[in-house]
């Protein structure tokens, strides 16, 4: 039995690295193809991102935001439910972060306890909105993700309304909102690039994630709804509470994504369409296999590439968009049950057989 | 307001209404064989593109159009078998897919024509025509309303009746509704569950192809990134506040075409038309659960009824 699991850890690994290999391969592929200069366009999309101190810094600055809906996700994920409203409780509490910051707090705020209550502003949000879902999904059975992806168009259009209304900035050409006070603003830990102390917050989260996750009842009882419904309730687990907080959770901790990601990065409210911060979240959760401590992994890694493709889109002519079909070829891979499936099941049988004749 | 205005106004309704029409009666297909299509977006996408760039390079709107089904129809077999042969999730996906083809779109495009925003400039690519109908124009007001549309516009209000007769009187209708019901049951006699899933998802496909071509070569005459901007998924619900039912799903897209249609007027007069905007999503999400309750209430109700007639 024991060797059985091991079998099946070791080969988790192994096909999420197929996988990756798989989609790498065919991105560089479609790079060689389509460029003038495949030397240059490899290069700049695989090392690009190392090349420069700014560069490394748009790396972690990308890699913050997805530490914390990546664990968000990761509780959702676990749970078994496809609950998607991460992607709108992230934008909402940046605008809500925003309204807060300019509008209702005084900008003399000492930095720290602004910082905290604008935190706590973004994951009260991210609570708020994400228990709509997760309450309709376990109290009167209507599909999560339908509500979800529904609300998140919703929260768009609200957190532009909000803009429009409360704080627009009409000396700027653009949809946007006043710009942050300065007070507000998350330091940044290295002069010159975005590396901010949201970093802290994120690796707060990962490590809190994985206790709940692996130390408490709460994360016990979510991931045994999550993994075996029946079994949950036949040894008498209270699903409807677990699976509710396990997505307003994910939610919340997406909210403060937003939050810092806006603090951090921004100088203003400026999202004018879905920031695909959440679906980057279910990525993440994915590539890490639900376990919170592998999601600074998946959390670098899709902040690498996206990086590389951004660089690859302003040096190169290369849209970035080509990503997106990357992301795909790796979601469904490593999704695939089947895929290798058979090779898995070849391996198990043949060291089971070899056991039993040890046996006798 | 005048009546020209509610005349120009309903005329507006059903030209944009139509694509959310074909995507809730896509929707409705594979509803019925119990399955929630979440790739509508990216199908409708698929074809919008294809149909554009096959039909300027051909110039030949019959092979265009061929073109834009085939794109849609390659994205539901590919979403059918990671779903149901290689056993992936099928919202998770769907939704891969969706992102996917909004970034797919643009990359073909930019391969195709070098532009990264829309196609309008560099292909000469052709549109379906407007039709106007013979006796209906010379109605007053209801000839302004009805005539003069698109001819895919007439299209949808036919497929209204196609899909309803193809599910509810037809043998591979009540197979796909009778694995919708139950799978393992429909199994035992005979029915390939699997088989189904491909079937109502490539149906599906094809009628979300005719919504997608309506956009790029009929509403508009190019391809945009993003142009779907989730008709995909207001049709989606359209189906859902409708239960897969195709008639009361192309009332709900309507329903929800106006609300459209009335954001684009507000935004003409430069009014905040976010709110108007929020209308579907909002609605959608307050009618299920409306629906839902009243449906658990019933159903407590005639367990009641039950208890109480055998005592």
């Amino acid at each position: 039995m024991k060797e059985t699991r091991r079998i099946e850890f070791i080969f988790e690994i192994f096909r999420i690295l197929v996988a990756l290999v798989i989609a790498y391969g065919v991105t560089l592929l479609c790079i060689m193809i389509i460029s003038d200069d495949p030397g240059n366009a490899v290069y700049m999309f695989a090392i690009g991102p190392f090349t420069s101190k700014r560069r490394f810094g748009q790396l972690i600055g990308k890699f913050i935001p997805y530490l914390l809906t990546g664990t968000g996700m990761c509780f959702v994920y676990a749970s078994n439910r496809f609950n998607l409203i991460g992607e709108g409780t992230y934008l909402m509490s940046g605008c809500m972060v925003t309204l807060f910051a300019t509008q209702i707090l005084p900008a003399q705020t000492p930095h720290l306890l602004f910082v905290l209550i604008l935190i706590v502003v973004g994951a009260l949000t991210g609570a708020a909105f994400g228990s709509i879902p997760a309450i309709l999904r376990e109290k009167v059975k209507i599909n999560e993700t339908v509500v979800s992806i529904m609300m998140n168009y919703a929260l768009l259009y609200g957190a532009t309304y909000i803009v429009k209304t409360q704080m627009y900035d009409t000396s700027i050409t653009y949809m946007a909102s006043e710009a942050l006070p300065a007070g507000a603003k998350l330091s940044t830990l290295m002069r010159g690039t975005q590396i901010h102390t949201g970093l802290f917050v994120g690796i707060l989260a990962v490590i809190v994630t994985a206790l709940i996750f692996y130390k408490t009842p709460l994360g016990y009882n979510i991931r045994i709804c999550g993994s075996n419904a029946k079994f949950a309730k036949t040894v008498g687990i209270s699903m409807t509470g677990s699976l509710i907080s396990a997505q307003v959770l994910g939610a919340t901790l997406s909210g403060i994504g937003g939050a810092i990601d806006i603090l951090g990065i921004y100088d203003r409210y400026m999202w004018t369409g879905l920031t695909n911060m959440g679906f980057d979240g279910l990525l993440v959760a994915v590539l890490s296999k639900k376990n919170p401590a592998f999601v600074p992994l998946g959390a670098f890694l899709l902040a690498y590439m996206r990086t590389g493709a951004a660089i690859l889109n302003y040096t190169t002519e290369i849209p970035i968009e080509f990503v997106d079909i990357m992301q795909a070829i790796i979601i469904l891979l490593i999704a695939a049950e089947h895929f290798m499936g058979g090779f898995k099941e070849k391996l198990i049988f043949n060291v089971s057989k070899k056991k039993n004749k040890e046996a006798a | 307001m005048s009546l020209d205005m509610i005349v120009k106004f309903l005329f507006s309704v059903i030209r944009v209404s139509t694509p959310l029409i074909f995507g809730a009666l896509a929707a409705c297909i594979t509803k019925k064989a119990g399955l929630m299509n979440l790739a509508i977006e990216s199908m409708m996408l698929a074809s919008a593109l294809a149909g554009v760039l096959v039909s300027g390079a051909t110039q030949s709107l019959a092979l265009g159009m061929l073109a834009g089904f085939a794109a849609a129809i390659v994205i539901t077999m590919i979403l059918s078998y990671a779903a149901f042969v290689l056993k992936c999730d099928l919202y998770l996906t769907s939704i891969a897919m969706n992102t996917a083809l909004v970034g797919g779109t643009v990359f073909v495009m930019y391969l195709a024509t070098g532009q990264k925003a829309n196609t309008s400039g560099d292909v000469a690519s052709l549109a379906v025509p407007n039709v106007n109908v013979p006796i209906l124009k010379d109605i007053p007001i209801l000839g302004d309303i009805f005539s003069g549309q698109n001819a895919l516009t007439y299209v949808a209000f036919f497929m209204i009746f196609a899909v309803w007769f193809f599910l509810y009187k037809t043998r591979t209708g009540l197979r796909i509704r009778s694995v919708g019901e139950n799978p393992a049951a429909a199994e035992s006699v005979g029915i390939s569950p699997r088989k189904i899933y491909f079937l109502s998802f490539g149906l599906s496909g094809f009628i979300a192809a005719l919504g997608g071509m309506y956009m790029s070569m009929g509403y508009l005459t190019w391809f945009a990134r993003d142009m779907m901007a989730g008709r995909g998924f207001i049709s989606m619900s359209a189906m859902n506040i409708a239960a897969g039912e195709p008639g009361t799903a192309a009332l709900a897209a309507l329903m929800f075409g106006s609300a459209d249609a009335l954001s684009n007027y507000m935004q003409m007069e430069k009014l905040p038309s976010e709110l108007i905007s929020m209308f579907p999503y909002v609605c959608t999400v307050v009618l299920l659960t409306v629906i839902s309750v009243v449906r658990s209430v019933k159903e407590s109700a005639g367990k009641n009824k039950i208890r109480t007639n055998e005592v």
